[in-house]
C-alpha cells in the first residue's frame, strides 16, 4: 500500500486508513504482497507495517476485539450501503427549482430530500423566475469571508459582491459594465455589482433559451470587505444522505438597481 | 555564480493570486484597494505598494475560441534598463543577482524612472517623515534581492502552486521554455518566449500563450537613443566639465565630504557609550 507515514501528518495520530485491521487477514497476514496494510509480527508480539493500527498494538489477531473492528460504528461491523435514507441505487432528480421537466424519471423531486425553515424555502416558478443561477467560491476568500474579508491582503483582491452575467443577458436587461444589479428569488433579493463574462453563455434546454448566471457567496455586512449575501437568495434544501445544502442551481430574475 | 532568472510560463498560472499575497507579506506592503474593476482583476496594473499583479484577459482568439489568459505583471528586471538610464541621482543600479534594484538613500523622487520605464512598472510611493513633510520614493518589485542574498527564492516563486513561476539557472530555464512551447503550440499558435533583445533580455522571461501586446507588453521595446545619450555620455561630460571649472565649488563639496565622514565617525562614537 503506498503510504508514507513521513509525509505530512494524518489526523487522528498520523493514521492513514480507518479501520486498517482489516488490511490482514483473520491470522493477521496481509491480504497481499503487494498492498501490505499492517500485520502481525508474532516475534515482536504486536501489528506493523505501513500503517498506524487504529487498536490496541500488541493485541492479537484472535482478541475478541477484533469482532467488531468498524470503531466508528454503532455495532462495530462493516456493511454495505448501511444508514442511507436513500439509495444504493443512483437516480436522476431535477433541483427544487427547475425549468424543466424530469427527462429521466417520473419523479421530478427527490422525494426523501431534507427541508430546512419553511420561510427559507418558497419556490418560485419559472414563468416569474426564468434565470438559472449558480453559487461558488473563489480562492481568494473561505466560506462566508469572516476571517478571509477581515485578513486586509484577501480583502483587497476581491474587495466587492459581484454577481457574473453573459454579454447577452446584460444586452438584453441594459446592464452595462460595473453597474450595480438586484438579483431576486421567491425568497429574498440581493444588490450587487454586474461583471459582464464572455465565461457565461445563454444555452438551450430542450426548446428554451435560458440564461444563467453565477455568484460567489462569500460575502456578508461585517468587516474590511462587505458585501451582499448570496444565500438570501438560494433554497435551503439538503441532500437526504449528506444533507448537503442544494446552493448551486435555483431560479432567479436580474434587474438594473 | 551562475546566472540566475524568474521564468513566468502564463498557460500554468491558474490565476489564484498567492504571489500578490506572498509578495506583500515578505515585503511588508500595504493595501491598495481600487475601485470595482468590472472583472476579477484587483489593480489595474502594478502599483508603488503593488509589485505584482495577475492581470486577466477574457481573449477571443483567432479562429473564434475563448481563453482566459493570466499574466503575472511585475519588473522584469530589464538588462538594458531605462529606468537606470534615466535616474539622475545614479539610485537604481544592477545588483550582482540582475535585479534592477532602487537605493532609496539616494533616490530624490523625481519619477524620471517611472516615466521612462519600457513596462511602466516603476511608481513614486509618498511617504511623511517625523515633521509631516511628505517626501517621495520610488518603488518596484526588487526579485526579493534580501531574499536572493540568503539563498532563498523570491516570495512569489515559492507560493506559486502550480510551477507558472521558477527561479533556477538561465540556461536550464530557457532549455525548458523552448520544450514548453514545443508543447503547447498546438493549442496557442501564437505562443512566444518575450525575452526582447532590444533591451539585451530580461531577468524575467515569460513563455505568453499569444502577442505580447495581447499582454499589454511592447512587441520589441528599446531604450531610448536619447536616454542612453543622457546617461552614458552627457552626465559623465557634465561633470566632468563642472569639476574641471569651478575649482571652488569642488573643494568646498571635498571639504563637505570629510566634515560628513568626521560626523559620521563622531556618530559612530557615541552609539557605542
Amino acid at each position: 500500500m503506498s503510504n508514507f507515514l513521513n509525509w505530512s501528518f494524518a489526523w487522528p495520530a498520523n493514521r492513514r486508513n480507518l479501520y486498517n485491521r482489516a488490511s490482514a487477514d483473520l491470522n493477521g497476514k496481509p491480504w497481499s504482497k503487494d498492498r501490505i496494510g499492517i500485520y502481525w509480527d508474532a516475534a515482536q508480539g504486536k501489528w506493523v507495517g505501513n500503517d498506524v493500527p487504529d487498536f490496541v498494538k500488541d493485541r492479537g489477531p484472535d482478541d475478541p476485539a477484533f469482532n467488531s473492528p468498524f470503531i466508528m460504528q454503532t455495532d462495530g461491523k462493516g456493511a454495505l450501503f448501511a444508514m442511507m435514507n436513500e439509495g444504493p441505487f443512483p437516480e436522476h432528480y431535477e433541483p427544487f427549482e427547475n425549468p424543466m421537466d424530469n427527462s429521466f424519471s417520473s419523479i421530478q423531486l427527490n422525494p426523501a430530500v431534507q427541508f430546512g425553515e419553511k420561510a427559507m424555502n418558497a419556490q418560485g416558478d419559472f414563468s416569474k423566475y426564468p434565470i438559472i443561477a449558480t453559487t461558488y467560491r473563489l480562492s481568494e476568500h473561505w466560506q462566508s469571508g469572516v476571517m478571509t474579508r477581515n485578513v486586509p491582503w484577501l480583502a483587497e483582491l476581491v474587495n466587492n459582491m459581484f454577481v457574473e452575467i453573459s454579454e447577452e443577458l446584460a444586452k438584453e436587461k441594459g446592464i452595462k459594465e460595473k453597474d450595480k444589479i438586484i438579483v431576486s428569488s421567491a425568497r429574498g433579493e440581493i444588490e450587487a455589482y454586474a461583471m459582464i463574462t464572455k465565461r457565461f453563455k445563454p444555452y438551450k434546454l430542450k426548446d428554451k433559451t435560458v440564461h444563467h448566471i453565477g455568484m460567489p457567496w462569500h460575502f456578508g455586512y461585517k468587516g474590511i470587505a462587505t458585501g451582499a449575501t448570496a444565500n438570501r437568495l438560494t433554497p435551503h434544501i439538503g441532500d437526504p444522505n449528506s444533507h448537503i445544502p442544494e446552493y448551486k442551481a435555483f431560479l432567479c430574475d436580474v434587474r438594473r438597481a | 555564480m551562475a546566472d540566475y532568472i524568474k521564468f513566468v510560463d502564463v498557460t500554468k498560472c491558474d490565476g489564484c493570486r498567492a504571489c500578490m499575497v506572498a509578495c506583500k507579506n515578505w515585503n511588508d506592503l500595504p493595501t491598495v484597494t481600487e475601485e470595482y474593476s468590472g472583472s476579477y482583476q484587483s489593480h489595474e496594473k502594478v502599483n508603488a505598494h503593488t509589485w505584482n499583479v495577475i492581470t486577466y484577459n477574457e481573449h477571443t482568439t483567432a479562429n473564434g475560441g475563448f481563453e482566459w489568459l493570466f499574466r503575472h505583471q511585475s519588473c522584469l528586471h530589464c538588462v538594458e534598463a531605462a529606468c537606470e538610464k534615466a535616474c539622475p541621482e545614479d539610485a537604481i543600479s544592477h545588483t550582482k543577482f540582475g535585479s534592477v534594484v532602487i537605493d532609496h538613500d539616494k533616490c530624490v523622487g523625481c519619477g524620471y524612472c517611472t516615466t521612462n520605464c519600457t513596462f511602466d512598472v516603476v511608481e513614486l510611493a509618498t511617504y511623511k517623515d517625523k515633521n509631516g513633510k511628505e517626501y517621495r520614493k520610488a518603488q518596484k518589485c526588487t526579485l526579493c534581492t534580501d531574499r536572493l542574498e540568503q539563498g532563498l527564492q523570491p516570495a512569489c516563486v515559492v507560493a506559486c502552486h502550480t510551477d507558472c513561476l521558477v527561479y533556477d539557472e538561465k540556461e536550464t530555464v530557457l532549455a525548458e521554455a523552448e520544450k514548453r512551447l514545443a508543447k503547447i503550440k498546438e493549442r496557442f499558435p501564437n505562443a512566444n518566449i518575450y525575452n526582447p533583445q532590444g533591451i539585451k533580455g530580461t531577468t524575467t522571461v515569460y513563455l505568453l500563450a499569444d502577442k505580447p501586446s495581447v499582454y499589454g507588453l511592447p512587441e520589441n521595446p528599446k531604450v531610448p537613443l536619447s536616454q542612453v545619450v543622457w546617461k552614458d555620455y552627457a552626465q559623465p561630460l557634465g561633470k566632468a566639465m563642472f569639476g574641471a571649472t569651478t575649482m571652488a565649488v569642488v573643494g568646498a563639496v571635498i571639504a563637505n565630504a570629510m566634515k560628513k565622514d568626521k560626523g559620521g565617525h563622531e556618530e559612530g562614537g557615541r552609539d557605542h557609550e
